[in-house]
């Protein structure tokens, strides 16, 4: 070999050496600045999920972690779909697709309040915002996402306060009905007092013929009165639009799902029991869900630190028409006192509670042509109670027909 | 039943044909000779000549109420003493109305034997407190 063949050769060496030092410098220079990003990502409360246009996972953050209750080795390199709920789950990759070929922006760089499914099988609410990245032309995309249960928790309270609001309103709304009602309603029954004593002085006095107008007024007035009580059950009625055929079952398990919102975690069994399991009643279901979550979260509450808690839902038959809902606590019962006025508005045990809750439950239910009764539960606690109307006709499945 | 050489004169306002109707009835079959008028302005027409009896108002009338009533220029005028009616138990228009002049209130449905007590005891104090 020549002398300078040689010399090439070394240099060759010298600078395949100095490009793997800086190569090697610059994965060091790499995986210092992943450190410093991933400690700074730990330290953030929103998690970071990075995904590949394939919607596999590529890096899952601590916050991530503790969010979801996946660790990150368990989720990497599987799709992201895998952490949310049906119909989500199913359609994720197709979402992707669609923003791939269209440029559509549904939810990158827009953000928004969707439902996220841990480990468990639970779900929460996030917030959750997207951007996307070109990396050494791979398309990835990176989502932040805020978990909302607080917030949430917070909105139904607030909704809480505000429809307990609404009934005080209606309730005084309701007094001042009342009080016309109560002016309207004297006057036919002044009028009938009046002509039935004026009938009987002249029956007495032995004119009988002045006595039959009399009378036939008095019937008139009476007539009167049942008008205007008439006119004020139209009134109630116009409440009644918003009835329909509701699977029972169905309505009591979605209740439930929502009773335990903020109440987490207080190691309580629920029990549920269906007598006919696909009867539907007639109702407004929004109402009946606030009676069901009103009756749940007060047994949820009441049980509190008691060492049995388990609450029971059932229904069953009761008469021809109805179907009766028990609401069953091993709390420890009511007080006698508490018991005289429980549907009494403004009456409450509770320290910052309106004492409105169960006079609105009961007004609900008796809209609805029911009943809504307490009494102790035999092996201690206490069982609410109420009726609702069987919704018959075609629409019935499950239960005799008339 | 009562009956009078001179009949006493009762004037009954109340916009509620039936309770006018049924009082005038009443007070008649006790020997009253009544006079019923269906809104205060329409009493108030002959209030001048009303120099005996008493009257029955009605407080809750539309347009003028029996308390207006009373507080207008005929109203003020009037010589003989006045019963409110009122179909609201209201604690406060009882002093209200005693002030206005009403000698007595008494609330809707009135039971027979209190308006004939009523009515005779207020004819009768009127009587002796004129010269």
């Amino acid at each position: 070999m020549a002398y300078s063949d040689e010399i090439a050769a070394l240099g060759d060496r010298g600078a395949r050496q100095s490009r793997i030092q800086q190569a090697e410098r610059a994965q060091i220079e790499a995986k210092r600045r992943e450190a410093l990003i991933e400690s700074i990502l730990a330290t953030v409360p929103d998690g970071l999920i990075l995904i590949n246009e394939r919607g596999i996972i590529q890096s899952f953050s601590a916050a991530a972690e503790r969010l979801f209750g996946y660790r990150a080795d368990e989720v990497k390199g599987r799709n992201v779909s895998m952490l949310m709920p049906s119909p989500y789950r199913e359609k994720h990759d197709s979402y992707i697709d669609r923003y791939l070929k269209s440029g559509e922006r549904h939810i990158v760089g827009v953000g928004r309040v969707v439902r996220g499914q841990r480990k468990d099988g639970s779900t929460f609410p996030i917030e959750l915002s997207v951007g996307e990245v070109r990396l050494d032309g791979e398309h990835l995309f990176t989502g932040f996402v805020r978990d909302l249960t607080e917030r949430q928790e917070r909105e139904q309270r607030m909704h809480e306060v505000q429809s307990e609001l609404i009934h005080i309103s209606r309730l005084s709304e309701l007094g001042q009905m009342v009080s016309a009602l109560a002016h309207e309603v004297n006057q036919p029954l002044t009028a009938i007092q009046n002509y039935l004593r004026a009938g009987r002085h002249l029956i007495e006095s032995g004119e009988i013929e002045r006595a039959d107008p009399a009378f036939l007024k008095a019937l008139d007035q009476a007539r009167r009165a049942s008008e205007i009580i008439q006119r004020l059950r139209e009134f109630v009625k116009k409440g009644e639009v918003g009835r329909k055929p509701e699977n029972l079952a169905k309505v009591i398990e979605e209740a439930a799902a929502l009773s335990f919102v903020g109440l987490k975690d207080r190691g309580v069994d629920i029990a549920m029991r269906f007598d006919m399991e696909t009867a539907r009643v007639m109702i407004d279901k929004v109402q009946i869900q606030q009676v069901l979550l009103n009756l749940m979260r007060n047994a949820i509450e009441a049980m509190a630190n008691r060492p049995q808690q388990k609450l029971s839902v059932a229904t069953e038959r009761h008469g021809d028409d109805m179907i009766a809902v028990s609401v069953t606590d091993t709390g420890p019962g009511l007080d006698v006192k508490v018991r005289e006025k429980l549907f009494q508005p403004f009456v409450t045990t509770k320290e910052n509670g309106l004492g409105v809750g169960l006079s609105i439950c009961r007004s609900i239910v008796e809209a609805h042509g029911g009943a809504l009764s307490a009494s102790d539960n035999p092996s201690g606690g206490t069982i609410f109670r109420f009726t609702l109307p069987i919704a018959w006709g075609e629409a019935a499945t499950g239960a005799s027909s008339r | 039943m009562l009956t009078h050489q001179l009949k006493d004169k009762v004037y009954v306002v109340d916009d509620d044909e039936a309770v006018r109707d049924s009082i005038k009835l009443l007070l008649e079959l006790h020997g009253y000779d009544v006079e019923a008028f269906e809104s205060a302005p329409n009493f108030s027409h002959c209030s001048r000549r009303a120099t005996s009896g008493c009257l029955i108002l009605d407080q809750h009338m539309p347009v003028t109420t029996g308390l207006d009533f009373l507080a207008s220029p005929e109203g003020r005028a009037l010589n003989i003493p006045v019963i409110l009616i009122t179909g609201q138990g209201d604690p406060a228009l009882t002093s209200i109305a005693r002030q206005a002049g009403a000698v007595a209130v008494l609330e809707k449905p009135v039971s027979e034997e209190l308006l004939v007590a009523m009515v005779s005891q207020v004819i009768g104090r009127a009587r002796i407190g004129r010269p």
